[in-house]
């Protein structure tokens, strides 16, 4: 029997008994097999929507998504998310003349004069991109991806399901109706790694990534805010696919009404219009924001087209844990440390508080150096000692969060939060 | 960095807007870096450092920008307004006398010498002087907020509401005029709107929530016991003590304490009712001193209640007896309850601390 043959025969099975997953795995497993990947994502997607965990569906996945990028585009760019994020604007948004016969890389050569470039390159430095004038936005490219996230696979499933898969998946966004407007708020107790998790996302899609935050606003631009806000969009416009990092949004967005001053006003209202795109087209352009208070956040950037996901990002588990300790451990003398113990002992502890335990527990072992003139490593007590010693710096927030569960969530804009709480005894 | 004290100013101006305390101090540090002698900068270090509720340093720093521009009313002001917040209030008044001086035709030196005058227990003057801010910008939401605050002070209720009512014409969103609304609909016990008032500026201020406020129905309870049940019991065992000579005097007095008894628990209910689960799901983020004051009053009162009622129903006196000798503990628990709720306020602290320094 010939694969094609074997292929139509599964694919009648499938047909006839659309619940059984298995046998749906490997139909994608052949089309994969048969360089049909196309065919298989929307198998392999089945299966994941209902077993998200499914590491044999999500393989499959990955492979038709390979597999479904043209040899010309891999030559471009190198990064499978990106060429695949590109494929899902040119399949969707694109009118159909671009279709996979082109060379983007010689294109981009070509026209390299006249349009900026649409990828940095990984091995260059970050390149400052000037928008008009003398402004100056960096322009990173992200390195990092979400496998290099130790833990929090809650947060990573969530960011896949609300952002990434979508963007992987045009076939099954087009299926669902899902629109790639609106973005990703990301919220959570200061230290607690939100700003590495939006880097993550852009390095996962392969996008350039640009970051800004009220510091920026202030420093760079008083008086010309509503310009260079406009400035920067274009530039991240220029730039797509590229993820737009709006850090501490509660200052960029904050509530309106508490302010005085009409600067800042106007910033919220240019962030606003930037968001809704009226004067430039926002497509391959993700926002990606974060804060530590989303309760002081204008309630009109969050409406539905702006920052409509949100996703807790809460203080690391112990997995992540163990790998933020590892990390600050890494180039520092240490003998018979049991990570999953100190792990355990720093329960709700932040990342910023797990480097400072170690900080703090290297003191304890070069004091004693010092003293006795002999050099100790590291040891379990001095780190278990410095965890007692150290508090999580999350308390204070999580006690501002508890009245906001009580007070704020009448739209149910909090019931991951209020639900942690109850779970931690807060409430 | 700050390039300029102008800049610098209006950084930690904007930054303090949107809650950014200790970035806006740090800005205000760099550009006091560039100029150490600036009153206007050592004055906004003032005024962020008593946002940040640092009130010994927001005075040292304001005390600093009167040094170095013993003219600009605005240090002044700001040293009124760390004063008040350190209960030092004849200090204030001087203060804010001095900024209204320096800056006649300003409200902003006015109005602080109305909170000033106001938190000194000088009614009065303090309304004139709010009268006299508000006239100079009647439509300044600060100033109508002056006058509603120093009129409630005042026990003018009406005036208050008017002039928070007007507050919110201008500014619906308005917290603090919300909240005063609501504390004035909790004076005239109007319970159920009261608390949905509060409700509302929680849930739109929700980092802010005052939940002390939000307890009153429970704590005004405990005032209402607090007063009403000494003076019944105290007047039911005087009764009790005459029956021992006049037996008829007797059924009264037992009439009297069952009448005190569902007065009481009349009022209880009044309150409490209409009140809701709210303020017992706030009782328990209260300070814990203040919340453990309050339930052992409540315990307390509730024995009282009862001892009366079994008076009335026995005729052991001594019962009345236990019940009015309960008014002590409750007395020293509403002390509690103050006490509790100060320590939470690092300007009660500091008063207490400079108070105790002073007495040794």
């Amino acid at each position: 029997m010939s694969d094609s043959s074997l292929i139509d025969s599964l694919a009648a099975a499938v047909e006839a008994r659309p619940d059984d997953l298995p046998l749906r795995l490997h139909l994608a497993e052949l089309l994969v097999a048969a360089g049909r990947g196309p065919e298989a994502i929307g198998h392999a997607a089945q299966v994941l929507a209902r077993e998200p965990g499914n590491t044999a569906a999500q393989k499959l996945m990955t492979a038709a998504l390979g597999g479904a990028v043209s040899s010309s585009e891999e030559a471009a760019g190198g990064h499978a998310a990106v060429e695949e994020a590109d494929a899902a604007y040119e399949s969707s948004e694109k009118p159909p003349t671009q279709g996979d016969g082109i060379d983007w890389a010689a294109m981009e050569e070509d026209l390299g004069d006249i349009v900026p470039p649409r990828f940095a390159r990984a091995d260059d430095e970050a390149e400052p991109v000037r928008g008009h004038g003398d402004r100056v936005f960096d322009v990173e490219t992200a390195t990092i991806t979400l496998a290099d996230v130790g833990g929090m696979e809650e947060v990573k499933k969530r960011l896949e399901i609300a952002f990434l898969a979508p963007l992987r998946n045009p076939k099954l966004r087009t299926l669902f109706g899902k629109s790639l407007r609106g973005g990703l708020l990301l919220y959570g107790p200061p230290g607690c790694g939100k700003t590495f998790l939006a880097r993550a996302v852009a390095g996962e899609m392969g996008a350039s990534f640009i970051s800004l935050s009220i510091t920026d606003v202030l420093n760079m631009w008083v008086g010309s805010s509503e310009r260079n806000l406009h400035d920067l969009f274009q530039s991240a416009r220029s730039h797509a696919p590229c993820v737009l990092f709006l850090d501490e949004i509660d200052a960029l967005g904050h509530k309106r009404s508490q302010l005085n001053s009409s600067s800042m006003r106007t910033v919220v209202n240019q962030l606003l219009t930037e968001l809704d795109g009226v004067d430039g087209n926002n497509d391959g352009v993700f926002v990606l924001a974060a804060t530590n208070a989303p309760w002081d956040i204008d309630s009109a950037l969050r409406r539905p087209g702006r920052l409509d996901r949100t996703v807790l990002v809460l203080p690391p588990d112990k997995p992540a844990r163990a790998a933020i300790l590892q990390y600050h451990l890494r180039d520092r003398p240490v003998a018979g440390i049991d990570l999953g113990k100190v792990a355990d002992a720093t329960e709700h502890y932040s990342g910023a508080d797990l480097a400072h335990v170690c900080e703090t527990a290297a003191e304890f072992a070069m004091r004693d150096s010092i003293a006795t003139g002999e050099i100790r490593m590291i040891s379990q007590h001095d780190m278990l000692t410095a965890a007692r010693d150290v508090r999580p710096s999350t308390d204070g927030w999580f006690a501002t969060a508890r009245n906001v569960a009580m007070f704020a969530n009448e739209s149910g804009e909090y019931d991951d939060l209020a639900a942690y709480l109850k779970k931690r005894k807060i409430r | 960095m700050a390039e300029s004290v102008t800049d610098a100013f209006h950084r930690a101006h904007r930054l303090a807007e949107v809650g950014r305390y200790a970035d806006a101090e740090r800005v205000v540090r760099d550009g006091l870096a560039l100029e150490p002698a600036s009153g206007q900068l050592l004055s906004v270090l003032a005024w962020v450092l008593r946002l940040r509720r640092d009130y010994p340093a927001a005075l040292a720093a304001a005390d600093a920008a009167i040094a170095a521009d013993p003219s600009l009313a605005d240090a002044h002001a700001e040293r009124a307004e760390t004063l008040i917040g350190l209960l030092r209030a004849s200090d204030a008044v001087e203060s804010a006398r001095e900024a209204a001086r320096l800056a006649p035709l300003r409200p902003a030196g006015h109005l602080v010498l109305a909170r000033a005058l106001s938190a000194a227990h000088r009614r009065d003057q303090a309304r004139t002087a709010a009268a006299h801010g508000l006239r100079l910008d009647p439509s300044s939401v600060e100033g109508l907020l002056t006058v509603a605050e120093v009129e409630r002070e005042a026990g003018h209720r009406e005036e208050a509401a008017a002039a928070a009512r007007a507050v919110l014409a201008i500014d619906p969103a308005n917290s603090y005029g919300r909240w005063l609304i609501a504390m004035l609909d909790a004076e005239r016990l109007k319970v159920r709107r009261s608390m949905r008032a509060l409700r509302d500026v929680a849930r739109d201020n929700p980092i802010r929530t005052d939940v002390l406020a939000m307890t009153w129905p429970i704590r005004g309870v405990l005032s209402g016991f607090r007063r009403g049940l000494p003076l019944g019991a105290f007047i039911t065992v005087a009764l009790a003590l005459a029956a021992v000579r006049w037996s008829l005097v007797g059924d009264f007095a037992r009439l009297l304490s069952l009448v005190v008894a569902f007065v009481l628990i009349g009022f209880g209910l009044r309150v409490l009712v209409p009140a809701g689960r709210l303020p017992w799901r706030c009782l328990r983020l209260v300070p814990r001193l203040t919340r453990r004051a309050t339930i052992a009053g409540l315990v307390t009162a509730g024995v009282a209640v009862t001892l009366l009622i079994a008076y009335a129903v026995s005729t052991g006196w001594i019962l009345a007896l236990l019940a009015l000798l309960l008014s002590a503990p409750m007395w020293i628990f509403g002390l509690l309850e103050l006490v509790g709720a100060g320590l939470e306020d690092p300007g009660y602290l500091s008063a207490w601390w400079r108070k105790f320094r002073s007495n040794r």
